[in-house]
């Protein structure tokens, strides 16, 4: 306790100066001293120019080990170098050419040099004379190395910079250097065609250092200098700028509060503990002292919430408000880490105050009068039902505010926090509900008072807040589950481990409806409300957007009217369209520019067919003019806002301008398209709703589908549809399809249904979300169970873990698991298996197609003409939509087609495809081959074939969906199906080990108990075995063991009695022999005085009667002394609590006798302080245990109480054991009197004299059959 | 009739000029209560916010309140003003807004702007009790029926 209270100071201290440091320190540190910071800043340039060298003289390494792996390798070609690079393919690469210029093989990250090399110029110099280049190519800059191996040129490329036109989360932009030396770090790459004149005098006059001017008063200068190669050449320009003084101090401040936090954290935890330990030891001064503990704890949590605003933590996602935040007081439910605080710090207090309330909880009181008892039970059921009703409402506002499902199991602790806070928060209930139960029967006469008032109390929270009487239906079976439970509990017919794994599986099986319930209720206004808004809300996002667009174009007009003129057109649609909103969102549309003549001049589409050319239908308009269009593709009707605008000069017109937006319903952000190319480019997502399983189905007004990812196969019943079509809200309605039913949400709007259907759950859904929750807070409450056992009880854990019966469940247990565990994993890999290879094939089955679409075509071009052309885009966009995939068609490893043209422009993907594919298909036969690629944060799979067409080879390249998503989507049912399987073996494999294990254990067991009563002193035990086998033999000889060492016990009392009578004889016969001699002569003396007559007779009987009186005084004497030997020896009584002394006394029994027999213990809140001698007390205590113990036979109980009364203490041992006849009631405290064949009838008496030699009483009664109550009464110390 | 249907038009227009005010304020003085009181007690509300705040998903008001607590307690707004014009006549029941927010980031001192892109929704029945009441909420601003449901925005 010491110690603890000196680390509490020292934390406290250590709190202090931290807060001292947090609020000076920066002050300090952070002085925006000018030269400090250019100083720094000069550092930081040298450490970009460090890094920048280390890349070329990379190059220049692989430079060398390319050489000499061109020779070893000789045979296996230039491939095999290149390989032996050891590139990272990501941001490396390795392209081969030969004398012409032509590109042989390559690897890794690489541009397609084949115009640099083979066209005469400045590149190609370079490339000659061996000089590193920057080279910029849509949306990369690379730097280049040039090497040579033989009569071949390599060129070793390293990407220096990604950034492309689109933004979406999944693409990451890429920079060289590494993340520390990013911040407040701009670059500039200069490709090496570039005119840089300016920038060498501007760096040759200032020494490539130029300081640029702050840009404000307060702030620091940049430093801006170029990053050059080894030629001097300038590759970059940067642009580094520190960070402001208030920023340095902002960020230095938080480091250290966050140490001032930690250390108060510590010492609050440490005071919280000296406090609790105090409150609940001192009884003096326990008000002030759980005063100040609840206080701390509210400190406490209120200093959890500053720290949860810290940066460090802010951005950690257990403290993402997006994940689950509600409203409550001061924010305390912000997060899932702060409401698990919540929950956690609520669970203490409630904890703290049932420890220091435990006396009050379980003793019964004194009984009141009824209508007393009727108001407290009334009160009391009440507040339970409103504690009741509070929880649900923190259940419905958790699962209502929260982007988790939280009956989808995941490992992420947000996921696994919110639900320990459920627990916590549940267990807090059950506390409060159990003190407020104890609170309704104290006092109470019986059983019906408080189950009318519960009844009452219900009717009455009922009618007053009916919108809450569904959290009744839930909460009234739950508390009478639980009353049930205590009952069993109560009445021993449910032991403590039993009750407490029921409690478990209520508290599951009600935690398991109640998120059922709330979840449906949420999942069912999500899609009546939020997504039937983002349906509807797609058109106006798309007119806004168009109108936005084309203001945005009217502003660049002079960019149409000079591809109006015919000049620099190639891109001007492009460049247009990549400044429109429309753009910046990814959103599908195209903008088409056409001249006078009504042929396009430049246009670009993100993912709208190039079919769609709309500018024919729409009429001459010198203004933006929007309108709806409806055109069919493949089948599949498709809508488009389309604007468009003519130009005119005076009367002549120059042309128009065509700005169309899709309306694809693949654009809602709440599908998942399985589209690697769209999802790569989504900038819209909802991912809390990848949990939903939801589908969703577009019908026309015959119920027919217009679209259907979910791949339903019946429409909607056509008795429902007038009803849909009229009901513009929207309704739910039902129908069967491939044998499941659904049920939708469905809604009119553009004269089209829309269906939003959700998942219907299954008995063995049910089921799995039950076992997950009951494992799940099993593991929750048994690991601090276990935790708190192997600290504070650590013998009894050995004691446990060294159990032979144990170790025969846990064998059994582990020859169960282990199998399946095995089963688990394979069965997992064997299903990954299974649906990649059908994955596979569906993307091979497109591929056959596409390669027979072209083969004909390719085919039919040879039959009319010579030369054969490619197939065109067109085409490819047709395949595409024919197959619902994208489609890439490479000749000879260069892009030819693609269906995601947009992609390859725009520099997301490389025109040359994988060069490690491309040789394996040069050199082996490979059918196809498939290859795992990631585009920043999106990983998907392509699968490629070969073909050939003369001299060229084809390859058709088809981009699939396969990652941890489709299999998890896939799989997620089969799992479910295998973990409940699972869990009924595991139970199936416990009850037979429990069986099994019964047969063996159980006889040794009872062995053990047995040994352990007759080592108390129980010789009156005698065991029984039914089965006829070894074990018989094993408790026959036990039972005759404990016979013989039964007579044994008897004839060594007895040979102990006569040898203490014979030694009592040799020593009363040596003492009493002495004396007698005196006395004999003296009276023979006398006798001889008399018949002489010769002397004085008087004076020799005077001296005679002398000597004999002083003799006989000499005999009393010794009389005297044995009768105080035979006493017992006197009491030694100090003043003790009562209460101690009877929990010391039982301690060993307790341990000993659970498998039999259950002590109850009931002691009052009060000290019980009596002048007492401890060991004559406990000696007198265990004669009365030993005695009920030895009257009960089999299975029983003994219930101690202890408790104040009237100046006295009251002690009761009550036991369920044989009785004892009143006859036989009326000798029990006489010497010698015993009942037992082995008895010395002594027990009783000494312990009844004890109690009198105490001041104290006692008092037997007993009734056969019904058990023995003993009551001492003993006088407390007055206070 | 003519004439309760151009007082209705004009009762709304001012009730959504009102809500366009509230989430100005909401953001220049640092209250986010401005903005939930704003936000659909019925419906989710999409949000799509780029770099550096990076969030996209649909939440619930309150998840938005904290949500956009966090935001503004880190991103300090430097002004914030509406760049469309309110409309003069009512034609649908959902109408975006665009306005520009720049905003300088706490922690390292950066400058931002976004424009962002509101989507209000006029809700037939206002909810009357909307679960929590926030504070500092009046009469009139209960009755407002123009709700935000989506917010979208774009780096400029």
């Amino acid at each position: 306790m010491k110690k603890l209270r000196a680390v509490w100071a020292a934390s406290a201290v250590l709190s202090l100066i931290l807060l001292a440091a947090a609020l000076w320190l920066p002050r300090l540190t952070a002085s925006p001293d000018q030269a400090r910071n250019l100083a720094l800043l000069r550092d930081k340039a040298e450490a970009v120019r460090q890094e920048f060298r280390g890349l070329w003289e990379d190059l220049k390494q692989k430079e060398s080990t390319l050489a000499a792996a061109a020779g070893a390798v000789k045979e296996e070609g230039l491939f095999a170098a290149l390989q032996k690079l050891n590139l990272r393919r990501e941001i490396e690469g390795a392209a081969a050419f030969g004398q012409n210029g032509r590109l042989k093989t390559w690897l890794g990250n690489v541009l397609n040099f084949e115009p640099l090399v083979q066209t005469p110029g400045p590149g190609r110099t370079l490339i000659d004379k061996g000089r590193p280049l920057i080279v910029a190519d849509k949306a990369s800059f690379f730097i280049i190395w040039p090497a040579k191996v033989g009569q071949d040129t390599v060129l070793l490329t390293r990407l220096l910079y990604f950034r492309t036109q689109f933004r979406s989360p999944y693409l990451l932009d890429y920079q060289f250097l590494k993340p520390s030396l990013r911040s407040g770090c701009d670059i500039d790459y200069w490709d090496f065609r570039e005119d840089l004149a300016g920038f060498e005098r501007i760096f040759a006059r200032h020494k490539d250092e130029y300081l640029g001017q702050p840009r404000t008063s307060v702030g620091l200068p940049s430093l801006i200098f170029p990053l050059r190669l080894e030629d001097r050449t300038i590759a970059a320009t940067v642009t580094l700028s520190a960070p402001t003084a208030t920023a340095g101090q902002a960020r230095a401040r938080e480091k250290w509060l966050l140490f001032f936090s930690l250390s108060v954290f510590l010492s609050a935890v440490l005071l919280l503990i000296l406090l609790g330990r105090a409150a609940v030891r001192d009884s003096r001064r326990r008000t002030l002292t759980s005063f100040l503990f609840l206080l701390v704890l509210v400190a406490l949590r209120w200093l959890f919430l500053v720290l949860s605003q810290l940066g460090v933590f802010e951005s950690l996602p257990i403290f993402s408000p997006a994940l689950l935040s509600f409203r409550s007081l001061s924010g305390l439910t912000r997060s899932p880490a702060d409401l698990a605080l919540t929950a956690f710090c609520l669970l203490l207090a409630a904890a703290f105050l049932a420890r220091l309330g435990r006396g009050f909880i379980l003793n019964p009181g004194k009984p009141l009068p009824w209508p007393a008892a009727g108001l407290l039970s009334l009160a009391a059921s009440t507040l339970a039902l409103g504690l009741l009703l509070m929880f649900q409402m923190a259940l419905q506002a958790t699962i209502f505010n929260s982007n988790l499902s939280l009956l989808r199991f995941s490992f992420s602790a947000s996921f696994l926090l919110i639900h320990l806070s459920l627990l916590a928060l549940a267990l807090t209930l059950a506390l409060a509900l159990f003190w407020l139960f104890r609170l309704s029967v104290r006092g109470s006469p019986g059983w019906p008072v408080p189950a009318v008032c519960l009844a009452l109390a219900a009717a009455i929270l009922a009618i007053f807040l009916r919108p809450f009487e569904a959290v009744l239906h839930l909460a009234l079976p739950l508390l009478t589950a639980f009353l049930l439970l205590w009952a069993a509990f109560q009445t021993g017919r449910l032991r403590a481990g039993r009750v407490l794994f029921l409690a478990a599986a209520v508290i599951s099986l009600f935690m398991a409806v109640a998120l059922n319930i709330h979840i449906g209720q949420r999942n069912r206004s999500l899609v009546e409300n939020t997504l039937k808004d983002t349906i509807l809300s797609q058109e106006d996002w798309a007119s806004f957007f168009l109108q936005e667009s084309m203001e945005t174009i009217n502003q660049n007009q002079d960019l149409l009217l000079t591809a109006f003129k015919g000049s620099q057109i190639s891109d001007t649609a492009q460049r247009l369209w990549g400044r429109t909103l429309a753009a910046r969102f990814n959103w599908y549309s195209s903008l088409e520019i056409l001249n006078s003549g009504g042929e396009t001049v430049s246009r670009f589409a993100l993912n709208v067919p190039r079919s769609f050319k709309p500018s024919a239908d729409l009429a001459p308009s010198p203004e933006w003019t929007v309108t709806a269009l409806t055109v069919t593709f493949i089948g599949r009707e498709k809508e488009f806002l389309v604007g468009h605008r003519d130009w005119y000069e005076g009367q002549k017109l120059l042309g128009r301008a065509v700005l169309s937006l899709s309306l694809d319903y693949e654009l809602l952000p709440f599908l998942y398209s399985a589209n690697p190319y769209f999802e790569l480019l989504r900038v819209h997502s909802l991912p809390s709703l990848e949990q939903l399983e939801l589908g969703f189905a577009v019908f026309d007004q015959e119920g027919k589908f217009l679209f259907n990812p979910n791949h339903l196969a019946a429409g909607l019943p056509v008795r429902s549809l007038p009803r849909l079509l009229n009901e513009r809200d929207g309704q739910w309605v039902r129908w069967k399809d491939k044998g499941r039913t659904i049920s939708a949400f469905c809604f009119p709007h553009r004269g089209r249904l829309f269906g939003l259907f959700l998942p219907r759950k299954t008995l063995i859904n049910l089921a799995a979300e039950f076992l997950k929750l009951f494992f799940l807070y099993g593991l929750a409450l048994g690991l601090p169970a276990l935790l708190g056992a192997l600290l504070f009880t650590r013998p009894r854990i050995r004691t446990f873990l060294k159990s032979f019966s144990n170790r025969v469940y846990a064998s059994f247990l582990v020859i169960a698991l282990v199998p399946l565990l095995l089963l688990t994993i394979f069965t997992r890999s064997y299903f990954t298996r299974v649906f990649t290879r059908q994955f596979t094939r569906a993307a091979e089955a497109d591929a056959a197609f596409t390669r027979n679409v072209l083969q004909d075509f390719l085919f039919l071009q040879q039959e009319e003409r010579s030369v054969v052309i490619p197939p065109p885009e067109d085409l490819v966009l047709w395949i595409s939509a024919a197959i619902g995939n994208d489609v890439n068609l490479y000749q000879d490893g260069r892009l030819v087609s693609s269906s995601r043209r947009e992609f390859f422009d725009s520099g997301i993907l490389p025109e040359l495809m994988d060069g490690e594919l491309h040789h394996r298909f040069q050199t082996e036969s490979d059918l196809f081959l498939t290859q795992r690629l990631k585009m920043g944060r999106y990983a998907f799979y392509t699968l490629t074939i070969p073909f050939t067409v003369g001299s060229s080879k084809l390859y058709i390249s088809l981009p699939f969906p396969f990652e941890q998503q489709e299999i998890a989507g896939a799989a997620a049912g089969l799992i479910e199906f295998l973990l409940l399987a699972s869990a009924f073996f595991v139970a199936a494999v416990a009850f037979f080990a429990r069986g099994l294990g019964s047969a063996i254990v159980t006889p040794i067991r009872k062995l053990l108990s047995g040994t352990r009563e007759v080592s108390l002193g129980n010789l009156e035990i005698s065991l029984h075995h039914k089965p006829d086998d070894e074990m018989k033999t094993l408790f026959l000889g036990f039972n005759a063991m404990v016979r013989s060492l039964k007579q044994h016990q008897q004839e060594l009392a007895e040979m102990s009695q006569k040898a203490a009578w014979a030694e009592m004889a040799r020593k009363v016969a040596h003492e009493v022999k002495n004396p007698l001699t005196p006395i004999q002569l003296s009276a023979e003396h006398l006798l001889r005085v008399y018949e002489d007559g010769k002397t004085d007779f008087a004076q020799a009987l005077q001296q005679s009667v002398s000597y004999i009186t002083g003799e006989v005084e000499n005999l009393r004497k010794i009389a005297q002394e044995f009768l105080e030997m035979s006493r017992e020896s006197a009491l030694h009584r100090e003043p003790d609590d009562v209460r101690k002394v009877l929990e010391e006394t039982l301690a060993p029994y307790r341990r000993i006798l659970t498998d039999r027999i259950t002590i109850r213990e009931s002691f009052g809140p009060e000290p019980l302080r009596c002048l007492v001698d401890r060991s004559k007390l406990k000696m007198a205590l265990r004669n009365f245990l030993i005695n009920a113990l030895e009257a009960i036979s089999g299975r029983g109980e003994i219930a101690v109480r202890a408790e104040g009364r009237e100046n006295q203490a009251l002690i009761e041992i009550q036991d369920t054991g044989s009785g004892m006849a009143p006859d036989v009631l009326q000798h029990i405290f006489e010497p010698h009197f015993s009942t037992k064949p082995l008895g010395t009838g002594l027990g009783l008496p000494i312990a009844k004299k004890i109690i009198e030699d105490h001041g104290g009483s006692i008092r037997v009664t007993s009734e056969p059959g019904r058990g023995t109550l003993v009551t001492i009464l003993l006088p407390l110390i007055e206070k | 009739m003519a004439h309760i249907g151009l007082s209705v038009v004009s009762l709304l227009l001012s009730l959504l000029s009102a809500a366009a005010i509230d989430v100005e304020s909401s953001f220049l003085e640092n209250r986010p209560d401005l903005l939930l009181f704003h936000l659909s007690s019925r419906s989710g509300i999409s949000l799509s916010l780029p770099e550096p705040v990076s969030f996209s998903d649909q939440i619930s008001p309150e998840q938005s309140y904290f949500l956009f607590q966090g935001i503004l307690a880190r991103f300090l707004t430097q002004e914030f003003f509406s760049e469309s014009d309110l409309p003069a006549w009512l034609d649908k029941d959902r109408l975006i807004l665009k306005a520009r927010w720049s905003f300088r980031d706490n922690k390292t001192n950066n400058q931002y702007a976004f424009r962002l892109f509101i989507l209000f929704k006029l809700e037939k029945q206002p909810a009357q009790s909307s679960g929590r009441s926030a504070g500092g909420r009046d009469s009139t601003k209960r009755s407002n029926p123009w709700k935000i449901i989506e917010i979208k925005a774009e780096k400029i």
